[in-house]
């Protein structure tokens, strides 16, 4: 037998067969091709909508997973003293213990020193632990001396030196506690006002809760010259953040140049210190800390 | 129309008979033609000669079903002109169906000499063992000579798809014909 024969026999085979598999005819063949275009250009824009929705959603999906696999929301205050400073390595993609030692010449932006407790971030601020007893002394002083707000302001700073989280809500005008008051784990503080007399020159910049960034803005607008803004445009005069990251209510970080976002930023006298997430990163020797620099926000020649 | 109006339109003689047929099956006869012949003049000429063919059929036949009346017209007429000297040329279509056919016939040397009513017979009992599906995809490609990628393209399923039930198919119709010792 030969497989003509076998294609030959195929011919007769139950016409239910054939009338089962019959293939659409020529017309409606053509109503089918007229309906694919569109079917086309759905899945096109379904999947166009699809990448455009995952790129929306994966940096607050990924910010979030960060922040719950570092249990920041779970922590109670005073159970971890630094629990909000983890010990990721990544700083935007790169690690950030590079050069432990840093400080050095070509440590670049984003790359440097990470505190990992508070203690040494207050010995890298204030240069001893002299220094840090003595703003105490100074702080009590202002405490005993009826200053206004220096009850709260001491209590701010206490409860940072003892790791736990606190807002000075500039508005007003006062620090308050936020042990046991509110659930939100991370604290806003500024401390450094000339006003005052003190300078240690530490300020402490919006680590703020994303759900309660409108409502609880807290910003040392009150310390610095040039309007709610004026730190911001400040860094962004000295090159440090771009101006359109200024905007405190539709940004929750603030942009640096090379395009890191950060969260916020600690000054000094002797260091520009980065927040970003759940990192401490000592930039300052990415740039020089002079008079000229710290005497734009108030940190020296009150 | 209805195919039994149709059908007592060719028992009178109306030549409207066609016309109908032409309205009704036209497409259908040409999908068939130019699965096997892969020619739009040929097969317009196929279809042309399976309306004569089914004029000089009814009467004295009445078909039950008038659709695989005709594709079976038709298909034999486009296999004989693919046989014919002028077409072999273009008998690209057949030549793979029946390099793939010949998978399906087991080697061996048998004594018997198969008719064709026997082969159709044991080709009825396995489409009748198969599944919708795979019936579907190997009727589509042996019998409307269908490409696999049409096939695919007009059940909406894989390429691999395709390829695969095709294979299991005639895996399967390649152990009945052993069976009834049909060899090639």
């Amino acid at each position: 037998m030969k497989p003509e024969d076998l294609l030959n026999a195929m011919t007769d085979v139950n016409e239910n067969y054939i009338e089962e598999a019959a293939p659409a005819d020529s017309v409606e063949k053509k109503k089918e091709k007229v309906r694919t275009v569109p079917r086309i250009w759905m899945k096109v824009g379904v999947g166009a909508a699809c990448v455009l929705l995952c790129v929306a959603l994966a940096r607050p999906i990924l910010y979030a997973i960060d922040r719950a696999t570092n249990n920041i929301k779970d922590c109670g205050y005073g159970e971890s003293p630094f629990y909000f400073f983890g010990f990721n390595q990544e700083f935007d993609g790169h690690d950030v213990f590079d050069d432990p030692s840093a400080g050095s010449a070509d440590t670049g932006p984003g790359r440097g020193v990470l505190y990992q407790t508070f203690d040494e971030l207050f010995d890298a601020v204030f240069g001893s632990s002299e220094a840090h007893a003595s703003l105490n002394r100074e702080l009590e002083s202002f405490v005993s001396a009826g200053e206004p707000n220096s009850v709260g302001l001491l209590n701010t700073v206490h409860a940072i030196q003892n790791g736990e989280a606190c807002l000075l809500e500039p508005r007003v005008n006062g620090a308050v506690s936020l042990n046991g008051l509110m659930d939100w784990p991370i604290f806003v503080n500024t401390f450094s006002n000339p006003k005052w007399g003190y300078a240690p020159g530490l300020v402490f910049l919006c680590a703020y809760d994303e759900a309660a960034f409108d409502v609880r803005m807290t910003y040392p607008s009150t310390l610095f010259a040039g309007g709610n803004n004026g730190f911001e445009y400040s860094l962004a005069q000295l090159g440090i953040i771009k101006p359109d990251s200024a905007d405190k209510y539709k940004r929750k970080s603030v942009r640096l140049y090379d395009g890191t976002d950060v969260d916020a930023i600690f000054l000094s006298e002797k260091r520009v210190i980065f927040y970003y997430r759940n990192v401490l990163v000592d930039i300052s020797a990415s740039f020089a800390v002079t008079d000229d620099f710290l005497s734009r926000f108030g940190l020296v020649g009150q | 129309m209805e195919d039994r109006f149709i059908i007592d339109l060719f028992w009178s003689r109306s030549e409207s008979a066609i016309t109908e047929t032409e309205t009704k099956y036209g497409g259908y006869c040409r999908c068939i033609a130019f699965g096997i012949l892969r020619d739009g003049g040929d097969s317009e000429e196929c279809v042309n000669d399976t309306w004569l063919r089914a004029w000089d059929s009814i009467p004295p036949q009445r078909p039950s079903s008038l659709r695989a009346f005709l594709g079976r017209i038709t298909r034999n007429l486009a296999l004989d002109r693919i046989r014919s000297a002028s077409a072999a040329k273009r008998g690209g279509n057949i030549r793979a169906l029946l390099g793939e056919l010949r998978e399906c016939l087991p080697d061996g040397k048998s004594d018997n000499i198969t008719d064709k009513i026997a082969v159709t017979q044991v080709l009825n009992r396995f489409l009748d063992g198969l599944g919708p599906s795979d019936r579907l995809i190997f009727m589509r490609r042996y019998w409307y000579a269908s490409s696999m990628e049409e096939i695919a393209s007009s059940l909406k399923i894989s390429l691999f798809s395709v390829r695969k039930s095709l294979a299991e198919s005639k895996k399967t119709l390649r152990e009945m014909l052993e069976k009834e010792d049909i060899y090639l």
